[in-house]
């Protein structure tokens, strides 16, 4: 029997005339009040450097962004009120593409330099191209490292992302059996994956 | 192009197991849209991430190189049963070889082989710590001071003694198994079958570091908890001791949370 699952979790808007934001401890740059900011507002400015940029570099102006919340006041203070989760996306989106410029515009100066990185496909073709690539590699290793004894828990854990309880239920294995397997499953996963060339 | 590994690789991988503290962080994400082999391992271990249904969220894995709490990795937790139910309550933590740093290298089998591992690949530990009811968990990089941790081992390399023992930043010792509680006694290691076995009791130490490195040794002749805490302060400082020849030392480091 499958289980669906389904829950909405309302995320607060913190909004100056909200109770719970403390405006003046956000430029003062009061800790407490700067770590509820990066978990609350964490997905939008992830999203919108993910919207311009590849998975890594996105990751990158993620930090960069919460970086400067963190150690600088003028930017803090350059947030006057309105909706600071609007705010924090434009800043990590303006960012984004300003980082997007700086390294196509220094790949593109950088003639013959083999370790120069790619800055210039599009968001669009970068993430298929990482699905497609992802796609592969984990083809590659279930048809030449994975043993086919541990197959129905590599996909039952690592791609359908079954829960242990619920993966040892379907499979009918008692679950240390598949934390073992899973175990040792990881261990040539990460082992494969990072060292094999793509 | 060249074919020596970028330094900073290992900053990457520290990076996804949260053991970069912010000022490394920084370095490295300067250093990572200029360095095409950087960026290709950071996007390797994106994808080990996304496979990996136990891998904490990346939300946690960047606060971390911020400095932000001690964020919880978003997993579910599995409930504490106690010694008598450790299959029940499970924390998988990432082995490696002896050194900081080092990524991920327990060993490889290829396909057609007979499934057998090397024989050092076979000798490994888990390491369990009481959770919530929510399912097992991975610890990650941290534990909290307070954990009862027990312990389940796999001894494919034909090993007959294994002690375990956690060691602080401060190099004070704390012993797992065998039990140390009278000083007077010396006892040694405990004898261990083959294959994966769970051991039974859940232990607690009062930790006081932020630190502790566990390691579990594998030997064909017992060792005694005194010798072996005389190897560990004659060893240099960050250096781990060696045990004499055939012995197997996995270790594992962790953040200890207050």
């Amino acid at each position: 029997m499958h289980l669906a699952l389904a829950s909405t979790v309302a995320v607060p808007h913190l909004h100056p005339t909200d109770e719970a934001f403390d405006l003046e401890g956000f430029h003062a740059g009061d800790r407490g009040t700067l770590e509820r900011v990066y978990r609350e507002h964490y997905t939008k400015v992830a999203r919108a450097a993910a919207s311009v940029l590849a998975p890594a570099d996105a990751e990158t102006v993620t930090h960069e962004v919460f970086h400067r919340l963190l150690s600088s006041a003028k930017m803090r203070e350059s947030f006057k009120g309105g909706e600071l989760g609007a705010w924090l996306a434009r800043v990590a989106k303006n960012q984004a593409l300003d980082f997007r410029r700086r390294y196509a515009r220094e790949t593109s100066l950088e003639e013959g330099v083999a370790d120069a990185p790619d800055m210039t496909t599009t968001t669009t073709e970068s993430a298929q191209g990482d699905s497609l690539s992802a796609a592969m590699i984990v083809e590659r290793f279930r048809k030449t490292v994975l043993p086919p004894k541990w197959g129905a828990v590599f996909e039952a854990r690592f791609l359908k992302q079954l829960g242990q309880r619920e993966a040892a239920i379907a499979l009918g294995m008692h679950r240390t059996t598949l934390m073992y397997q899973e175990h040792r499953i990881r261990a040539l996963l990460q082992k494969f994956v990072l060292e094999t060339d793509r | 192009m060249s074919a020596e590994r970028c330094l900073m690789t290992a900053r990457v991988d520290r990076h996804f197991s949260r053991t970069l503290d912010p000022a490394d962080e920084r370095a490295m994400r300067e250093h990572l849209p200029t360095c095409a082999q950087c960026r290709a391992r950071y996007e390797k271990q994106l994808l080990l991430e996304r496979l990996d249904p136990d891998a904490a969220a990346p939300e946690a894995r960047i606060a971390s190189g911020l400095g932000i709490g001690r964020a919880r990795p978003m997993l579910r937790a599995a409930p504490f049963m106690g010694a008598l139910a450790l299959a029940a309550a499970i924390a998988f933590l990432v082995l490696r070889p002896a050194g900081p740093g080092s990524p991920l290298d327990t060993g490889f089998t290829a396909r057609g082989g007979g499934g057998a591992s090397t024989s050092e690949d076979a000798a490994y530990v888990i390491v369990l710590r009481g959770a919530t009811d929510a399912g097992p968990t991975r610890a990650g990089a941290s534990i909290h001071r307070n954990d009862e941790l027990t312990f389940s081992y796999g001894n494919g390399a034909g090993k007959r003694y294994l002690i375990i023992y956690g060691v602080d930043e401060h190099r004070h010792v704390f012993w797992y198994y065998p039990a140390w509680s009278d000083p007077k006694e010396d006892p040694h290691s405990i004898a261990i079958a083959p294959g994966a076995q769970s051991l039974p009791d859940a232990v607690k130490h009062d930790l006081d570091g932020k630190q502790l490195e566990i390691h579990a040794v594998f030997t064909d002749s017992p060792l005694t908890v005194k010798s072996v805490e005389s190897l560990i302060s004659s060893a240099p400082i960050g250096k781990t001791p060696t045990f004499g020849p055939g012995s197997i030392d996995r270790t594992i480091r962790f953040e200890v949370d207050p």
